[in-house]
């Protein structure tokens, strides 16, 4: 858990983005999410389904704002639960499974890179804004334009740290389970995660400068 | 610092509530049914999950194997060292010996044990030799004695050297079981023994033929008529002992 980046309270979130938060209670999942692959292992497919669908949204939106290409978060999203079911006979639950499912997908990631040097291309996607029923007009015009604010940095922001940042939010990694999948070392992953945080900080927070 | 921590749970809550994307729904449908395919297929069976083990197994059971045939290896010592009294006794001449050149020498890769069998078998088949060694003797002798005059004398000398030429024939009448059970050192005053008869039976008139194999014994029994006075023998020996040997050196 970092100690600067306080963990969210679940009750303050909507029911529908509680499930999907492995964050503060993570360690409480991860058994949880091993012994499902283990049974899908052992040939249950119903075990997998459910496994699936405690973590496809968020892989989703990883691979989407890191690829910032709808398209091409398609291809490595099918890619990545492929491996995952094809590498099912050998699964051994030496780690979290969110950090072995984000490892893979951070790889997947790097070979597509690798793949698509010269073909690099930002797509402009919309990203989906739906406004909360109880909320005020001006406070909905406001926090749509925080929310592009936002999603602009985010865009702009380097690649690994961006890569951080997603994995702390969307997977709820902490800094060592982040350090693992990327490859780096703690104190590095605790760098690019603090200054990707701090740039988009400064955006939500002066929303005269670029308007 | 909470100032901090409240500005960084802002920026959580505000990309929260922007990423609101869901997985679209053709691609659960695909990774679903990919999933239930690979689950219809023949997952890794009992037997492939005990492979790796009983690989590993396998594999530290035959090292252990390997490191146990090679711990249990004698040790090459080297053989001990022979004993001086036999080391001696083994480089004895090959003159001193009858009818096999070879006798009187033992290989020295020979081990301690085959040494004194070896001894025991040279010291029981000596007095054969001996035996041999002095019919053939007496024949010489009878034949010279039947080409002298009759009025001379026999010689008192010979007589009383063949009586002790028969007590040293004695002295090596050996059974088997005596033989047996004779020790290196035994065997090693056997050989001795034969050595003092052979050096007695040389003080006859002239050297039998069996002296005369060597030049060295040959020698010493001119030398031993010399000191008995038979100067006539000595010197006709000693003609025949050149004419026989041109390369030995005369003292």
């Amino acid at each position: 858990m970092l100690s600067t980046y306080p963990s969210l309270m679940t009750g303050d979130l909507p029911l529908s983005r509680q499930a999907a938060v492995a964050y503060a209670p993570a360690m409480e999942h991860a058994p949880e999410d091993s012994a499902l692959m283990l049974r899908y292992r052992d040939g249950d497919a119903a075990a997998f389904e459910i496994l699936y669908r405690r973590h496809n949204d968020a892989l989703y939106r990883y691979l989407l704002r890191l690829c910032r290409h709808p398209q091409n978060a398609d291809d490595i999203f099918q890619e990545v639960w492929g491996k995952i079911i094809k590498a099912a006979d050998r699964y051994r639950p030496t780690a979290k499974f969110t950090t072995y499912l984000y490892r893979v997908a951070h790889n997947c990631f790097i070979d597509y890179l690798r793949r698509n040097k010269r073909h690099t291309h930002v797509g402009d996607y919309d990203a989906d804004s739906q406004p909360n029923p109880g909320e005020s007009p001006e406070t909905a015009v406001e926090r749509s334009l925080a929310r592009e604010r936002l999603d602009i940095a985010l865009q702009n922001l380097p690649d690994e740290q961006r890569d951080a940042f997603l994995l702390h939010e969307e997977a709820g990694l902490n800094l060592d389970e982040i350090a693992s999948v990327t490859g780096a070392n703690r104190e590095t992953a605790k760098s690019r995660l603090r200054y990707a945080v701090n740039k988009l900080r400064v955006a939500i927070d002066e929303p005269a400068e670029t308007s | 610092m909470s100032n901090d921590r409240d500005q960084d749970k802002c920026v959580s809550e505000t990309y929260r509530s922007l990423a609101s994307e869901k997985t679209p729904q053709h691609l659960d449908r695909k990774i679903l049914q990919m999933a239930a395919e690979q689950s219809k297929r023949p997952l890794y069976s009992r037997w492939m999950a005990w492979s790796r083990p009983l690989a590993w197994a396998a594999t530290i059971t035959l090292c252990l194997a390997i490191a146990l045939e090679l711990a249990r290896e004698p040790s090459l010592e080297p053989l001990p060292a022979i004993p001086d009294d036999i080391a001696y006794e083994l480089t004895v001449p090959e003159s001193h010996y009858a009818a096999e050149p070879e006798r009187g020498t033992v290989r020295g890769d020979l081990r301690k044990d085959e040494a004194a069998q070896l001894e025991n078998e040279q010291s029981r088949e000596m007095p054969a030799a001996l035996a041999d060694a002095i019919a053939s003797e007496k024949t010489a002798l009878a034949r010279s004695a039947a080409s002298q005059p009759t009025n001379e004398p026999p010689a008192p000398v010979y007589e009383v050297e063949e009586q002790k030429a028969k007590t040293s024939v004695e002295m090596f009448r050996y059974d088997d079981r005596s033989a047996a059970k004779m020790t290196t050192a035994n065997a090693a005053a056997g050989v001795l023994e034969a050595d003092m008869a052979i050096e007695e039976i040389l003080v006859a008139d002239d050297c039998p033929e069996i002296i005369q194999s060597d030049p060295e014994t040959w020698l010493n029994c001119i030398l031993n008529l010399e000191k008995a006075g038979d100067e006539e023998s000595a010197e006709r020996e000693r003609d025949a002992l050149i004419d026989t040997f041109p390369d030995f050196k005369m003292p």
